[in-house]
């Protein structure tokens, strides 16, 4: 799976986690550029991504990530560790 | 040593900040360390070696974490550290005063011929989570451990921020340890912060005690008015104090080159509990969030009967918000005083969580988009909670006892004419003067005039030069005239 199609499926689980159908996703996209997005719903999304993809990050990952391109990073990290 | 004794304003703090101002950058960090043992060790050299001895394990636990190979090695020696940091906090902090049948053992063991419970550390619950977050920032592979002991020395003990924060996560502390730079920039910029703070504490929170200690210490002859007024005192003077104090943290930092945490951002102009909580004593709720809340929220997430719930994503918010609650409470002492403040505070978040949550699924229902203004009645409705759960919670906080709090209250809001208006002999107008100050400038005042007024020119700049230099004078004489002069938070 390349970077593309990870954001892609990011994209999609940010949809569905912010309840927001038309929110777009960059990687320079940050969480005070979305509406939701606290610690519980960057928990829950890091919960669904890590459900969708099987990977599991550290605590480290999940709040060293400033936007979604590190995101991204730490996600095709973890993939292609499995 | 305190920030404004004596010694620390003519001897301590002139010589650390020129001296280090003139070291080249690799001995700042060693002299800083230095510098931060003697100021410790100002209050009894029996304590430096226990807040030595703390930052040395954590040193070598944290090595030990990145050496382990195996995640169960990991985590046992991330277990053993933590139970023995949170072991020294609860033995100086908790053991006495839960259970004071352990005083006459203690005696015997200390061959101590008075039976009384040790003396509480100064700064002890903030350095601890200081260790905590070093050692959770390396198990969590947010940070490599730190080859030089100097530096977990330094990280711990560093002399702003020890006694009462602001507690900084090992992580922001560690990017600065080596890429920082002192100039006569920071020195001005540090210079003036910590004389806005000094300021604040000594002529303003110090001045309004008497206020609060009148009503507070006894509570029986006190009225109704000089019930409130002893209140809004000291809802004063524990800003003031506080914030006064970080202030000068913040200050010192910057003079020695590092940015320390912000711990207050106006929090009298919230428009909700919850947000009241982001903007006080913030370096605590951030630790919180990122070594609580959130540990504690992954943890329920990945638990397959929360899914079940009817609001999963609500449940474990409040299931979360309780555990910080409850642990922040028990932070600021071990009565069951501070328990029930903390509750007391969790209670009304969980009804602003709750409500905010309602109005969310309200909106989605009519399928409006985008943030949606409140109306003019919501916001007063949820400004009048704010001043409610503040103005009620922080007499909790306050009074002696829970029993005292309910004769407080009950003084508050049952008119009484007890005292009459014989209080006001009490006071001198320098009190109620700075009182007035005080509430003034708790709104965002000295900034928009600062802005507005002292930076339009050169002579404008000048004469707030003069006017800093002169507060700074004045601040200086009350502080030594005074002697010794104790921060409220020092005590946790």
């Amino acid at each position: 799976m390349d970077r593309e199609q990870m954001l892609e499926q990011i994209q999609e689980l940010c949809r569905e986690v912010f309840e927001d159908d038309e929110l777009e996703i960059t990687e320079s996209t940050t969480a005070a550029d979305v509406e939701n997005w606290d610690s519980l719903t960057h928990l829950s999304l890091i919960h669904e991504i890590e459900t969708t993809f099987r990977v599991k990050f550290t605590m480290g990952e999940i709040q060293g990530v400033n936007d979604v391109g590190e995101l991204v990073d730490v996600l095709a990290k973890r993939v292609n560790e499995r | 040593m305190s920030f404004t004794s004596a010694v620390f304003l003519i001897l301590f703090f002139p010589v650390c900040i020129v001296i280090n101002f003139l070291l080249k950058n690799r001995w700042q960090n060693l002299f800083l360390c230095l510098m931060s043992m003697i100021f410790y060790a100002w209050c009894g050299v029996k304590f430096l070696t226990l807040i030595t001895g703390m930052a040395v394990l954590a040193y070598g636990a944290g090595l030990l974490i990145e050496k382990a190979r195996t995640e169960t090695a990991r985590r046992g020696i991330l277990w053993i550290a933590l139970a023995f940091n949170l072991s020294v906090l609860f033995f100086y902090k908790y053991l006495f005063q839960l259970f004071p049948e352990c005083l006459n053992l203690w005696a015997r063991v200390s061959g101590s011929e008075s039976v009384q419970s040790p003396a509480l550390p100064l700064g002890l619950s903030f350095y601890t989570f200081s260790i905590l977050s070093y050692l959770l920032d390396v198990y969590w592979e947010k940070c490599k451990a730190q080859k030089k002991i100097s530096n977990v020395l330094l990280y711990v003990l560093f002399f702003p921020k020890v006694i009462q924060g602001p507690i900084m996560r090992y992580t922001d502390f560690e990017s600065q340890l080596l890429d920082r730079t002192v100039d006569l920039d920071s020195l001005n910029a540090g210079l003036e912060r910590f004389i806005k703070g000094m300021v604040k504490k000594v002529m303003i929170a110090d001045r309004v005690e008497w206020l609060v200690l009148y009503s507070f210490s006894h509570v029986e002859r006190v009225g109704t008015i000089s019930a409130w007024i002893g209140l809004i005192s000291y809802l004063v003077q524990l800003y003031y104090d506080f914030s006064g104090y970080s202030d000068m943290a913040v200050g010192l930092g910057r003079m020695a080159g590092f940015r320390l945490p912000e711990n207050f951002d106006h929090p009298y102009l919230s428009a909700s509990v919850g947000e009241y909580w982001r903007r006080w004593h913030i370096s605590l709720g951030e630790w919180f969030r990122d070594y609580v809340y959130m540990p504690v929220s992954r943890f329920l997430l990945e638990k397959n009967w929360i899914g079940v719930l009817k609001h999963p994503m609500l449940a474990c918010d409040l299931l979360s918000l309780f555990a910080v609650w409850t642990l922040t409470g028990i932070w600021h002492g071990s009565g069951l005083k501070y328990f029930l403040w903390g509750m007391w505070y969790f209670v009304f978040i969980a009804f602003e969580r709750i409500r905010d949550f309602y109005r969310k699924q309200r909106r989605k229902k009519r399928k409006e988009k985008g943030k949606k203004k409140l109306s003019l009645s919501q916001r007063i409705g949820d400004r009048l909670l704010v001043i409610f759960a503040f103005v009620f919670g922080q007499v909790i906080f306050r009074a002696k006892s829970i029993g005292n709090a309910l004769d407080y209250w009950k003084k508050m809001v049952v008119w009484d004419t007890t005292d009459k208006l014989y209080f006001f002999h009490e006071f001198d107008n320098y009190e109620l003067f700075a009182l007035f100050m005080g509430i003034v400038f708790i709104f965002p005042v000295y900034g928009w005039i600062k802005g507005n007024v002292f930076e339009r020119n050169d002579v404008t700049r000048a004469a707030y030069r003069l006017g800093l230099l002169a507060a700074a004078g004045v601040a200086f004489c009350y502080a030594i005239g005074a002697g010794y002069s104790a921060f409220l938070y020092e005590v946790f």
